[in-house]
């Protein structure tokens, strides 16, 4: 309908044109949407050409090692038990790292596609923590002869079970151990604690390594950023673990802290929420503000 | 008429349940739908309570997505195992309600979830013969398998 004033035409209170200025600001807001769009995925293609060339390295450095040793191992002529042991050890070693290197890749290339799935299990904690470190024992014991000490608070021990995704959360932990093996000196010692607090889970591992330059806190967790914490830089580690520690604890809705003293060590600090699904958190929502009950059938109950 | 305490089974989002026993099949909607189907022949049910409205092809195919579980039951029912016909099953639509005000409108989660059901079905030919859809409070079903009687409450705030 056309509304006139004075002989001229009020555009404003005609509907056709209303829709048309309407889907014309759409159309605007859409527009934006796909050149941002566009924008973020030129950066998506180009971090991920940076990925793949890191990622070629991570798995070829290791490799070149196992090939090495196993091919020694094949030609070897001796029948010296220690040497054969201690090729066969270095094999593991380096198979060990390699695992957790590839490991980290998968887990993180899904973070990245936003493909990681939750799977939350009722996990006993002190169990898995234990199995990390045992697990472990491959890089600290070896040459380096670190000591790794647990310390799990009493309340964890009496109920060790936690609602949580198991395999992030040992992902986690193992990267939290191999990255304080890594910065520890020789014969030092590491500590990892773990206790809760109402529904959160905390784990503490501390180093004792020379600690990090305040001004590299900040680029502490960039994917393939090493900061350079041994004087000598001689560390083998592949630039992914930290990334991956914030990354899979955000996941779980948890936070990393990062304390350093110079000179004396780093503890990182992971808290994890306990899981609550999407259910359970509308079902205590509806509990807390309605008069929900779901015991028996009620007589208002509407009948289709 | 089977019992709530012992006969029922609740569904969590992302659960088909199709059931040729006296069960009551029992959930709890917000944003979510839940889709019962009914055949009148063979006096059976099954349901549905699905999350998101479409499976954008990523991760598994799982009937948490409307597509997908929709089609899961329907395929569930009219299996060899409890051999439902398409032109006998009669199927009631519930839920899809914006539950979290503002916060969920610029994705219309709700109204897509409802959507797709409805889409879905006329696909399949299955009569709607009854639904209860939309609005800004939570439904609390339970649905008689043996019957097809749907009982349903609105959740108001206290």
């Amino acid at each position: 309908m056309i509304t006139e004033h004075s002989g001229a035409t009020d555009i404003t209170s005609n509907p056709v044109e209303k829709t048309r200025e309407q889907l014309q600001t759409e159309m605007q807001v859409m527009e934006q949407k796909l050149v941002m769009m566009n924008a973020r995925l030129i950066e998506s293609e180009q971090s991920k050409s940076v990925f793949l060339a890191k990622v070629r390295n991570e798995i070829n450095n290791p490799l070149t090692t196992l090939l090495f040793f196993a091919q020694e191992l094949s030609q070897y002529e001796s029948d010296d038990p220690k040497q054969v042991r201690q090729m066969g050890s270095t094999i593991y070693r380096d198979m060990f790292i390699l695992n957790l290197q590839l490991q980290n890749i998968i887990v993180s290339s899904e973070l990245e596609s936003g493909v990681l799935e939750l799977s939350p299990r009722n996990v006993n904690v002190r169990n898995l923590m234990q199995e990390c470190i045992s697990g472990m024992e491959i890089l600290s014991r070896g040459s380096k002869k670190l000591n790794v000490t647990l310390q799990i608070d009493q309340e964890l021990c009496d109920t060790p079970f936690f609602v949580t995704d198991p395999d992030k959360l040992k992902s986690i932990l193992d990267n939290m151990i191999a990255n304080a093996i890594e910065y520890t000196p020789k014969k030092g010692t590491i500590t990892v604690e773990s206790w809760r607090s109402a529904e959160q889970l905390f784990i503490k591992v501390r180093d004792q390594g020379s600690g990090i330059f305040s001004g590299d806190q900040n680029r502490l967790f960039d994917r393939f950023r090493q900061v350079n914490k041994l004087p000598s830089g001689s560390h083998k580690g592949h630039g992914l673990g930290l990334s991956l520690i914030k990354g899979v604890t955000e996941f779980l809705g948890g936070v990393v802290l990062v304390d350093t003293v110079m000179g004396k060590g780093t503890t990182f600090t992971v808290n994890i929420p306990e899981y609550i699904s999407e259910y359970d958190k509308e079902h205590q929502r509806l509990k807390n503000g309605t008069n929900f009950t779901d015991d028996e059938l009620s007589d208002d109950m509407e009948l289709f | 008429v089977p019992n709530l305490k012992t006969d029922s089974i609740f569904l969590y989002g992302g659960n088909i349940v199709v059931n040729c026993e006296k069960k009551i099949l029992r959930t709890v909607l917000g944003s979510c739908v839940a889709v019962c189907l009914y055949d009148p022949e063979k006096a059976l049910g099954g349901m549905n309570h699905y999350l998101l409205p479409l499976w954008n092809g990523e991760g598994l195919p799982t009937p948490k997505f409307g597509n997908i579980a929709i089609e899961q039951l329907v395929e569930l029912m009219t299996s060899s195992r409890y051999g439902c016909r398409h032109c006998d099953l009669q199927a009631k639509i519930f839920g899809g309600a914006s539950i979290m005000g503002d916060r969920s409108a610029g994705h219309n989660v709700s109204q897509r979830n409802v959507n797709i059901a409805f889409n879905a079905l006329a696909k399949t030919g299955i009569e709607i013969i009854n639904s209860d859809v939309g609005g800004n409070q939570a439904r609390q079903l339970h649905f008689y398998t043996h019957s097809g009687d749907v009982y349903m409450k609105r959740v108001t705030k206290g």
